[in-house]
């Protein structure tokens, strides 16, 4: 699955991207030139190694989430472009411009990929940037997604 | 109060909710101070006397004490009719919020030791309901509530204390009927989290280190998490309250570091109520502030961390 998520730097499969909201604070714009492996921090309990992905990618959220987001927010929609900041085995970690609740079902579609995933924790990062960090439900083409 | 005999063989009780407990079947004892013997009250084949227990209620005497080995007894009793006990009907007004608080407090521990979330919100409902009753039906001061409550640490005494005290601030900010009562019911539950997080940490008399402290903060998510497949229970305003009491207006809190304009104005109101509480409160850590030193610290975070309007408000319904 590590594998699978490499980042390509194919064109997305998406043209139609709507346009990107986030605000990326100052420390992370350098991060964003950055790739590779993600080191553990002593204080973390992850499982598997985290590869920095960074890429761009287009996101869905699934009406089966527990909190239907976009009909509660007004002027909200149940899409839009997202920051993938890193991937693991089992979680995924993006930047959206709106904070995204545990338990909402999300879709990511990212260099031909859809990863479906479960939002489990979110954190302000600054304006018009929060980092969501989800487990990864299942990954599968978008042909075979579609 | 005596602590020495309460801690080592007897439990204090309201004397305002004995009057309520027909068939209970407990020794209660009156404990003068705490040098001195407990003298038996009432025996537990005797019903006890209204009018004697008015008497001692008018000398001021606001607990009376029963073995603590009758405690699951007399907790048994209150979860068993809770109903009945609350029922307006059978007790006067000025006994309704000590009784409230303390059957309240006794169902709550025991919905708080179960794993079935939809029970537990089922009960809740029912229980907000009852302290809107009480709240509503007349002014009530927060040191009025104060007074009759107990101020431990547990989970569900705190609970049920913030429940009592939102009844109060959101009846005084305008909030009437169904809100009134979601309101409520919320803060009987905002803390649910909590209860997946280990006694070790939660009773720990020392200060927290950098593990247990974001531990401790993983509660909200944990609490929304749990409630969140109960929507058919509960409103999405009710999960905001869960979720977003620990947010603070400069964006310092937790889970998430909203700022002020994306917090709920229901998790506002209950992050005063609960730092209140808590400051009043025994803690593993530290004695109870008194009401006005606590109220002095919500002042000095009015405005930064706390809704300022919302302290105010809090200030005036002492």
């Amino acid at each position: 699955m590590l594998e699978d998520a490499h980042v390509s730097e194919d064109r997305a499969s998406f043209e139609d991207f709507p346009p990107l909201r986030v605000i990326l604070p100052e420390e992370l714009q350098r991060f964003y030139a950055e790739r590779g492996y993600l080191a553990a921090m002593p204080h973390e309990d992850r499982a598997h190694a985290r590869l920095n992905v960074r890429s761009q990618g287009f996101i869905c959220f699934l009406p089966a989430s527990p909190i239907p987001h976009c009909d509660i927010i007004a002027g909200d929609t149940c899409q839009g472009t997202v920051l993938v900041k890193d991937i693991s085995k089992t979680g995924i970690a993006i930047l959206y411009h709106r904070q995204i609740f545990p338990c909402e079902k999300l879709a990511i579609f990212l260099h031909g990929r859809a990863i479906e995933a479960t939002a489990v924790r979110c954190r302000r990062i600054g304006p018009q940037c929060y980092e969501t960090g989800a487990t990864i439900d299942s990954i599968a083409t978008v042909e075979e997604y579609d | 109060m005596p602590t020495s005999l309460v801690t080592q063989q007897f439990i204090p009780i309201s004397a305002k909710t004995l009057g309520c407990c027909d068939g209970l079947n407990v020794d209660v004892y009156l404990i003068a101070s705490a040098d001195s013997t407990p003298t038996l009250f009432c025996s537990r084949e005797v019903a006890v006397e209204s009018e004697q227990l008015r008497q001692i209620i008018k000398a001021g005497v606001s607990k009376l004490y029963i073995d603590s080995t009758s405690y699951t007894d007399y907790q048994t009793h209150l979860r068993n009719n809770w109903k009945s006990i609350l029922d307006q009907d059978r007790f006067n007004e000025s006994n309704r919020t000590a009784v409230m608080s303390e059957v309240v407090r006794a169902v709550l521990s025991e919905q708080f030791a179960s794993t079935d979330t939809q029970t537990v919100v089922e009960t809740c409902s029912e229980l907000g309901g009852s302290i809107v009753n009480v709240i509503a039906e007349r002014p009530v001061l927060v040191s009025e509530l104060s007074d009759v409550m107990y101020h431990d640490y547990a989970t569900f005494t705190h609970s049920s204390n913030v429940a009592s005290y939102m009844a109060v601030i959101a009846k005084a900010l305008g909030y009437s009927g169904n809100e009134l009562q979601q309101i409520v019911v919320a803060a009987l539950l905002h803390d649910i989290g909590k209860l997946e997080i280990p006694d070790s940490i939660l009773a720990k008399p020392g200060r927290l280190d950098e593990f247990e402290f974001r531990h401790v903060q993983l509660h909200p998510g944990l609490g929304f998490r749990r409630l969140i497949n109960e929507q058919r229970q509960l409103t999405y305003d009710q999960l905001m309250l869960v979720y977003q009491h620990h947010e603070k207006l400069n964006g310092k809190g937790y889970p998430v570091g909203l700022p002020a304009e994306e917090i709920h104005p229901w998790a506002k109101m209950c992050s005063v109520v609960d730092i209140f509480e808590a400051l009043t409160s025994q803690r593993p850590y530290r004695k109870p502030m008194t009401h006005a030193t606590a109220l002095a610290m919500l002042d000095s975070l009015a405005g930064t961390e706390l809704d300022a309007e919302m302290v105010k408000c809090w200030k005036m319904l002492m």
